[in-house]
C-alpha cells in the first residue's frame, strides 16, 4: 500500500539491457562465491542446489501472502552451517531465480543484498551448543533478520530527491510488513529450523578439506 | 519455556478479544451499488426511500429507490440524464392543501442535472418536475417547505414552486453554490455559495448579499432567532461564524478543522462537525461554543428525540458515532455502532417507525427493525463464532501439548496461530498505521491553482495529467473521495484509457492512454501521494496531478 504508486512499481525501471547486466552480475557473483569456498562433492553440491530450488519454489508459492519470506530463515541457517560465502551465494541465487518467476527488477539486487546480509549474520552465529540446537538463538536471529532485510530492501526506493525524513517515513510505513515478516520467520524457525539445520549439516565440509575428485564413486565395503 | 507458553496463550486470548468486534447484524440489507449512498435515507410510514449517486462506470445512473419496511423493493426512479453528483437530501412531504392546490404524499428530489421532481410516495411516478439552470451541475443543496410551496436551490439560483402542481413562483439568481441548502426566516430565505457569499432573498424576490465570508458555505444556514450560524470551509481549516441578521455583523466563534459536516440544530443548540471533531454551540442572548469532541465527521448528522446525536464516521473502518448531548451542549457517553458493512460514509442514519436505517459509500442500505429482539437466522453472521471456536480449540491444543511436556509442538501450534491472526489483521493494521503516519507527516496541503483555469473550477476537484509534451486538465468534479475514483472520472472526461493493476498492496495505475514510462506518480495539492490510489483519499476542493516518474 505504501509508496506504491509514487515511483513506478518499486524503484527505477530497468531497461532490458539493464536487466541482463544486473542478472549477469548476480549470477556471476553467486558462482564466484560458490567456487571460492571449499569445493563440495557433486552429491553435496546437488544437495545445496536442491535447497535453492526448494526455497525458490516455496517463496513463489507463498508469494500471495504478504511478506511471508521463507528465504530469510533459510539464508540464516545456510550461513550458519555452510559459511558466509555459500550463504551469500544461496541468497543471491534464490532471489534471482524466484524473482524471475514473480517479478524481476531494480529491487532484486536489494533483496539479494538483504538476504546476503542475513546469511552473513548467520555465519557469525552458532546454533549448536553442547550438542543441542539453540532454538532461542534462532528465533531471536529470525526476528532481527526480518527488520534488517526490510531496511536493506527499502533502500531500493531511494531516489535522488529522497531526504532522510522521507526515507524514515518509508521505513516506518513498512513496519507492519516487517513485523509480519518477523512472525513468519518465527513460524518457519519453530517448524523447520532444526530439520533444515540437520540437513545442512550433511552438506557441511570440515574447513579447508577438499574431497578428492573420485572419492564419491568409491564403493565402501 | 512453559511460562513463555502461558504468556503466549494469554496474548492469544487478548488478540481474540481485540479482533472480535461488536458488530450488529441488520434485519435486512439492500445493495444499491455500485453507486454511493451520500445522503440520509428517509423513513416513511410504509416506505424507506434512498437515493444513490456516483456511478462512474457503465450505464448505471443515480436513482431513488423505495422499499417496504420489510425490504421489498416497491419502485425505482432513474434519472438517465443526471451528472452523477447527486447528493441533495430527499424530502418527504405529507399530503396537504393550500392556496395553490392539493397534493398527495410526495418525495421531493433535486438532481445534479438541474431537474427537480415531486415523486409519488406510492408509485414513484413523477407528479411534476421543473428544470433549473445548470452551471457545471444543478441541484445539490437541501430544500425547505414554506407553507404550500417548496423552496430549493439551483447551482446559481433559488426557486420556489407550488407543491400541488410545480408552478414556479420564484426564480432568482444568486452565487454559484455546492450543497447550498436553503434556510428560511420571517424575512425570507438564506443560502451561501462557494465564494463565501451569504445571500438573502426576500419572499417578493428581492435579492441581496449582505456579507461575504472567507471560504465556502456548503450547508443551509442554521437559524437561531436573529442569528445565523455558518460553518465556513477554507482550504485547510474552517470557522464557525455567528451572523446577526439585524446588524449584518458576523463574529467568529471558533476556528476548527477541515471538511465541515452539515450542522444540525435542536432548540437553541447546534452541532457542527469536521475533520477535528464535533463542536456544540448554545445560543442564549448570544451564541458561544459549549463543548468539543474529537472524531471525524464530514457528512450529515441527525439528532434524535432522546438527545442523541448520530453521525457516520468517515474513515475506512467507518461505523456510526452516537453521542449524547446535554441541554448545555456537553458531549457525553460516546459510542460507535458497527455494522457488517462499515466503511467510508457521509450519509447520516435515519430513524422512524421503529426502523434505524444506515447507508454508506459502499452503496449498502442496512435496516434495523427495533421490534426484533434477536437477530433473525438469515442475518446471523457465523464467521466470528467459527473464528472464536477455532482459536479456543487451538489454545486448548496448546495447553494439552504443554501439559504433556511437548513444548516444541505447543510452540509450533502457537506460532502458526499467531501468524494466521497477524495475516488477518494486517490489512486493517497497515491501513490505520499508514493513515496515521501520512496524516501526521503531511504538512497542511495547499491548493495549486493555475490562473488559466476557469472560475467554474473554483472549489471543485481538478485533475491534471502531464505527459511528455502534453498536459491534460479537467475540473469541476465534486464528491470523489479517493484518488482512484477521481482519476477514473477525469479519464472519462479527458477521453483517455487507464490501465489498472490490482495487487496485494492495493490498486496500481499502470498506464494512462498507453503511456507507462517509468511509472506514474500522483500529487495531491502538491504533496506526493504515499498510498495506493484506492486508499488515498481526496477532499473537495483538491488539485490532483499525475506525472511520469
Amino acid at each position: 500500500m505504501f509508496m506504491f504508486q509514487a515511483i513506478g512499481v518499486h524503484g527505477p525501471e530497468l531497461s532490458p539491457l539493464g536487466h541482463v547486466v544486473a542478472d549477469a552480475v548476480l549470477v556471476g557473483l553467486a558462482f564466484v562465491l560458490l567456487f571460492s569456498a571449499p569445493r563440495p562433492t557433486p552429491m553435496r553440491f546437488a544437495g545445496l542446489a536442491t535447497l535453492v530450488v526448494s526455497v525458490t519454489a516455496l517463496r513463489v508459492v507463498m508469494q500471495p501472502l504478504p511478506n511471508i519470506q521463507p528465504v530469510t530463515v533459510a539464508a540464516l541457517l545456510v550461513g550458519a552451517q555452510l559459511g558466509a560465502r555459500r550463504g551469500v551465494a544461496f541468497a543471491v541465487l534464490v532471489a534471482l531465480l524466484s524473482n524471475m518467476l514473480i517479478g524481476d527488477g531494480w529491487w532484486t539486487m536489494f533483496q539479494a543484498a538483504g538476504w546476503g546480509l542475513v546469511a552473513l549474520l548467520g555465519s557469525r552465529l552458532n546454533f549448536e551448543q553442547h550438542g543441542r540446537f539453540n532454538m532461542r538463538l534462532l528465533c531471536t536471529a529470525s526476528v532481527f533478520a526480518a527488520f534488517a532485510f526490510g531496511l536493506v530492501a527499502t533502500c531500493s526506493l531511494i531516489e535522488p530527491t529522497t531526504t532522510l525524513s522521507s526515507f524514515t517515513l518509508l521505513l516506518a510505513q513498512g513496519l507492519p510488513y516487517d513485523a509480519i515478516h518477523a512472525v513468519g520467520n518465527l513460524a518457519f524457525a519453530v517448524w523447520f529450523g532444526p530439520a533444515v539445520y540437520r540437513f545442512l549439516g550433511g552438506l557441511e565440509l570440515p574447513t579447508g578439506e577438499e574431497q578428492p575428485t573420485g572419492e564419491g564413486h568409491v564403493v565402501h565395503g | 519455556m512453559r511460562p513463555l507458553l502461558l504468556v503466549g496463550l494469554v496474548l492469544s486470548a487478548l488478540m481474540l478479544s481485540s479482533t472480535s468486534a461488536a458488530v450488529s447484524a441488520p434485519s435486512w440489507t439492500a445493495d444499491v451499488g455500485p453507486g454511493y449512498i451520500t445522503t440520509a435515507p428517509v423513513v416513511g410510514d410504509d416506505h424507506v426511500f434512498v437515493r444513490t449517486s456516483g456511478f462512474w462506470t457503465g450505464e448505471e445512473r443515480p436513482e431513488v429507490i423505495a422499499f417496504s419496511h420489510d425490504g421489498e423493493e416497491r419502485w425505482r426512479f432513474v434519472n438517465p440524464n443526471t451528472v452523477q453528483h447527486d447528493m441533495a437530501p430527499l424530502l418527504m412531504v405529507p399530503s396537504g392543501e393550500g392556496p395553490c392546490g392539493v397534493w398527495p404524499n410526495m418525495v421531493l428530489v433535486g438532481w445534479a442535472d438541474g431537474r427537480f421532481d415531486a415523486l409519488s410516495v406510492d408509485t414513484g411516478v413523477s407528479l411534476w418536475n421543473i428544470s433549473t439552470p445548470v452551471v457545471g451541475w444543478g441541484i445539490t443543496g437541501s430544500f425547505v417547505i414554506d407553507g404550500d410551496e417548496v423552496v430549493f436551490p439551483g447551482r446559481a439560483s433559488l426557486h420556489r414552486a407550488c407543491l400541488a402542481n410545480g408552478e414556479t413562483t420564484l426564480n432568482v439568481t444568486v452565487g454559484e453554490g455546492w450543497r447550498n441548502g436553503v434556510a428560511q426566516t420571517p424575512s425570507g430565505y438564506w443560502l451561501g455559495d462557494e465564494a463565501g457569499m451569504l445571500w438573502h432573498v426576500e419572499r417578493n424576490g428581492s435579492v441581496s448579499s449582505p456579507l461575504q465570508f472567507n471560504g465556502s458555505i456548503r450547508h443551509a444556514p442554521v437559524v437561531m432567532g436573529d442569528h445565523l450560524l455558518l460553518h465556513v470551509q477554507q482550504s485547510s481549516s474552517s470557522t464557525i461564524q455567528s451572523y446577526d441578521t439585524l446588524t449584518s455583523v458576523a463574529r467568529t466563534l471558533v476556528v476548527s478543522g477541515t471538511s465541515p459536516a452539515v450542522p444540525v440544530k435542536v432548540g437553541q443548540q447546534a452541532i457542527f462537525g469536521d475533520a477535528s471533531g464535533l463542536t456544540s454551540v448554545v445560543c442564549d442572548a448570544n451564541c458561544a461554543v459549549s463543548d468539543t469532541y474529537e472524531t471525524l465527521v464530514n457528512g450529515e448528522m441527525v439528532w434524535t428525540s432522546d438527545g442523541t446525536l448520530h453521525a457516520p464516521i468517515n474513515t475506512p473502518s467507518g461505523g456510526g458515532l452516537s453521542v449524547s448531548v446535554s441541554t448545555n451542549g456537553n458531549f457525553t457517553s460516546p459510542s460507535v455502532f458497527s455494522t457488517p458493512h462499515d466503511g467510508y460514509g457521509t450519509a447520516s442514519p435515519a430513524f422512524g417507525s421503529g426502523l434505524s436505517v444506515y447507508g454508506n459509500d459502499a452503496g449498502v442500505l442496512m435496516v434495523y427493525i427495533a421490534e426484533a429482539s434477536t437477530p433473525t437466522a438469515s442475518a446471523f453472521d457465523a464467521q466470528p463464532v467459527l473464528g472464536a471456536v477455532f482459536l479456543m480449540l487451538a489454545m486448548t491444543g496448546m495447553a494439552v501439548l504443554a501439559s504433556k511436556s511437548r513444548t516444541t509442538e505447543a510452540w509450533r501450534l502457537f506460532t502458526l496461530i499467531v501468524l494466521v491472526l497477524a495475516l488477518f489483521m494486517l490489512p486493517d493494521l497497515s491501513g490505520s498505521w499508514n493513515s496515521a503516519l501520512v496524516d501526521d507527516e503531511q504538512a497542511t496541503p495547499t491548493s495549486k491553482w493555475e490562473p488559466h483555469w476557469p472560475d467554474a473550477w473554483l472549489g471543485t476537484q481538478v485533475v491534471v495529467v502531464e505527459f511528455e509534451g502534453e498536459t491534460l486538465e479537467v475540473g469541476g468534479f465534486v464528491g470523489h473521495q479517493s484518488v482512484l475514483a477521481l482519476t477514473q472520472e477525469a479519464a472519462i472526461e479527458m477521453d483517455v484509457e487507464l490501465v489498472l493493476e490490482s495487487t496485494t498492496l492495493g490498486t496500481y495505475l499502470v498506464s494512462i492512454n498507453g503511456t507507462s514510462g517509468a511509472g506514474w506518480e500522483y500529487f495531491v495539492n502538491g504533496e506526493r501521494g504515499a498510498m495506493a490510489v484506492d486508499d488515498a483519499m481526496v477532499e473537495t476542493p483538491v488539485v490532483l496531478v499525475w506525472r511520469l516518474a
